[in-house]
């Protein structure tokens, strides 16, 4: 059996069980957004060639009071905006989707007709992994590039509408390319920062007789509240890192979580709204983060989760609720 | 005969309950084998055990393979039905079709096609909206038309009316079967597959009761069924089970001779149902 062949079997499999959240809604998002920008343009006038027009005298009134420079700040806001509620919308998907991709075909019992063929377990759950960290974020972030695409054409015609010159205010300080490469790699580095997170529902979407929520939530909540209204200090119980290694290890999975939902956004673009200069959001404190010994353990820790959620379905005795 | 699955010494313990207690038995190739027992006596669990889906102490080989070690390679020689109700509500049957071609190197497309020509289900239906009845059907055609070894049978036909059973059995037998196969079946429903049946494995407390091939049941057991006035001379024989039937009274003797039986009333062979109940009960 072909390796490739196979491999798209697997993942093709998860898309098409998913694929209300995992395609169709980042396409909806999309549409829904473009509706809503549409519908606001024309109420504001946009597509009427007269002064009342919004968008284009936006533009124009933003150069008038800070410069040139400020429009690519504009473009990258617009841009930015719709990547927040992608990202986030990503994160509601790929923390469903975690809890349930390996739970629920031991609720229905499905298990016991996808382990009757010939599928290691390994497989089926890279396949999963493969779907949280590749997948469904490269989905989201096809839809948004197609959403922000559109609404530069929608900026370009409003301009061509009130005789505004495009090349000036949308094409040439208008960094698509690069935003968008920015979009990925703080998306995917993301990802990568939240492993430890992934790992850990993916466990207990596999270990979790009932609700793996409560235990994916539950059990770090538990523990937190534990240690910070017991202000529990030093002791054998923490003897092998101490009161707030153990605290950063409970508030560093929550942090994690947090970034399955808001992007990893660092200092540069705070900076740069400051800064008019800056014209590109910098990747720099995304990799400081990712490519840091805090990142590499994270990522460790994320694949001995993983390998425990392959033990998990691998050896459990109730394969099926 | 060629063991397809050699089971030695079977233990499982649940909770400090026995479900497999030194149970031992063997499958020989091309057979159709009934593993018939009530309920908790350890049917699923052997058959668990054989599919590798949980680990028991005992030697245990199928294939040649340790199921529990080797499962993977185990599956791609075995196929499986549960129960009706296993495969997922969300897929449709040409999505099963498209992950079974794309996982199992031994599954033919077009035999799985050609089996559900027969039938109502089209490939866009889905399983969610298929009957209970015509789910089976799709799964049997998924794995009639894999190339495998051995197929096993956990209560196949559990929920279904009498027409879908019947429908299943003769599949089974005229489409599936060729004679190499070996087919191991658990159900309640004694009647139904006694007629497909070679062999026949009854279990009961972990442990293996009886196991022979349905000629030798034949030979061995037989009922002998005697007015009230040669009861107590039928007795004499030391009947294993006796009940009362239309006014009359069945004895149930193993290894008798049947010609001195006869000589008291009528002797026919018991059905393997009435061996259950006289066996395990």
């Amino acid at each position: 059996m072909n390796i490739a062949n196979r491999t798209v079997t697997l993942l093709k499999r998860e898309i098409i069980e998913h694929r209300k959240s995992a395609v169709y809604a980042p396409f909806i998002i999309a549409g829904i957004l473009f509706s809503l920008i549409l519908v606001s343009a024309f109420w504001n006038g946009a597509f009427k060639v007269n002064d009342t027009s919004f968008t284009a005298k936006m533009l124009e009134r933003a150069v008038a009071e800070k410069g040139e420079s400020t429009l690519s700040l504009i473009h990258q806001a617009w841009m930015f905006g719709f990547f927040v509620i992608f990202h986030f919308a990503s994160g509601i998907v790929i923390f469903t989707y975690m809890l349930s991709c390996l739970f629920d075909e031991r609720k229905d019992r499905s298990t016991l007709f996808w382990r009757s063929l010939p599928v290691r377990d390994w497989e089926t759950v890279v396949s999963k992994l493969a779907m949280v960290v590749l997948i469904i974020p490269a989905i989201f972030l096809v839809a948004l590039f197609i959403l922000q695409a559109l609404v530069a054409i929608m900026f370009v015609v409003t301009c061509w509408q009130n005789q505004i010159d495009a090349t000036r205010y949308v094409w040439t300080p208008l960094p698509f390319l690069s935003t968008q490469l920015w979009q990925v790699v703080s998306t995917f580095a993301g990802i990568l920062w939240a492993l430890p997170v992934i790992g850990w529902i993916l466990l207990c979407s596999a270990y979790a007789k009932q609700r793996p929520i409560l235990i994916a939530m539950l059990v770090p909540g538990i523990i937190a509240a534990v240690i910070f209204i017991l202000n529990i200090s030093k002791s054998a119980v923490w003897a092998f890192g101490g009161r707030d290694a153990a605290r950063d290890v409970i508030l560093g999975y929550f942090s994690r979580l947090g970034h399955l939902f808001m992007p990893m956004v660092g200092p540069s673009w705070k900076e740069s709204f400051q800064d008019v200069d800056e014209t590109l959001l910098s990747v720099a404190p995304i990799f400081k983060h990712v490519l840091s010994v805090d990142g590499l353990i994270g990522a460790l820790i994320g694949a001995a989760l993983v390998g425990a959620a392959i033990w998990m379905r691998r050896y459990r005795e109730d394969a099926a609720i | 005969m060629n063991a397809v699955i050699e089971a030695k010494s079977l233990k499982k313990q649940y909770k400090g309950k026995f479900a497999l207690n030194d149970c031992s038995f063997t499958i020989g190739t091309g057979r159709i084998v009934g593993l018939i027992g009530p309920n908790g006596a350890g049917k699923t669990t052997a058959i668990k055990a054989i599919l590798g889906l949980t680990a028991v102490e005992g030697e245990l080989r199928v294939l040649g393979l340790d199921p529990f070690k080797q499962r993977e390679k185990l599956m791609e020689q075995v196929c499986f039905i549960a129960d009706v109700a296993i495969l997922p509500r969300w897929a449709t049957a040409k999505d099963l079709i498209d992950y079974v071609e794309g996982t199992h190197a031994k599954f033919s497309r077009e035999r799985c096609l050609d089996y559900l020509s027969d039938t109502d289900i089209k490939l866009s239906s889905r399983v969610g909206q298929l009957s209970k009845g015509m789910v089976v059907q799709l799964h049997l055609a998924m794995i009639m038309a894999i190339d495998a070894k051995l197929l096993v049978l956990d209560e196949p036909t559990l929920g279904l009316d009498i027409l879908y059973r019947k429908r299943f059995y003769e599949q089974l037998l005229g489409d599936y079967y060729d004679g190499e196969r070996t087919i191991l079946i658990t159900t309640h429903q004694v009647e139904e597959v006694e007629p497909l049946l070679n062999d026949v494995i009854f279990i009961n407390r972990g442990k293996v009761a009886l196991s022979e091939t349905l000629d030798a049941l034949a030979e061995r057991y037989c009922n002998l069924t005697v007015d009230a006035s040669r009861l107590e001379q039928a007795r004499e024989f030391k009947p294993i089970s006796e009940k009362r039937l239309l006014g009359k009274n069945q004895l149930l003797f193993d290894r008798a001779d049947k010609e001195s039986l006869k000589q008291l009333g009528e002797v026919a062979p018991p059905s393997l149902s009435e061996l259950f109940v006289a066996l395990l009960s």
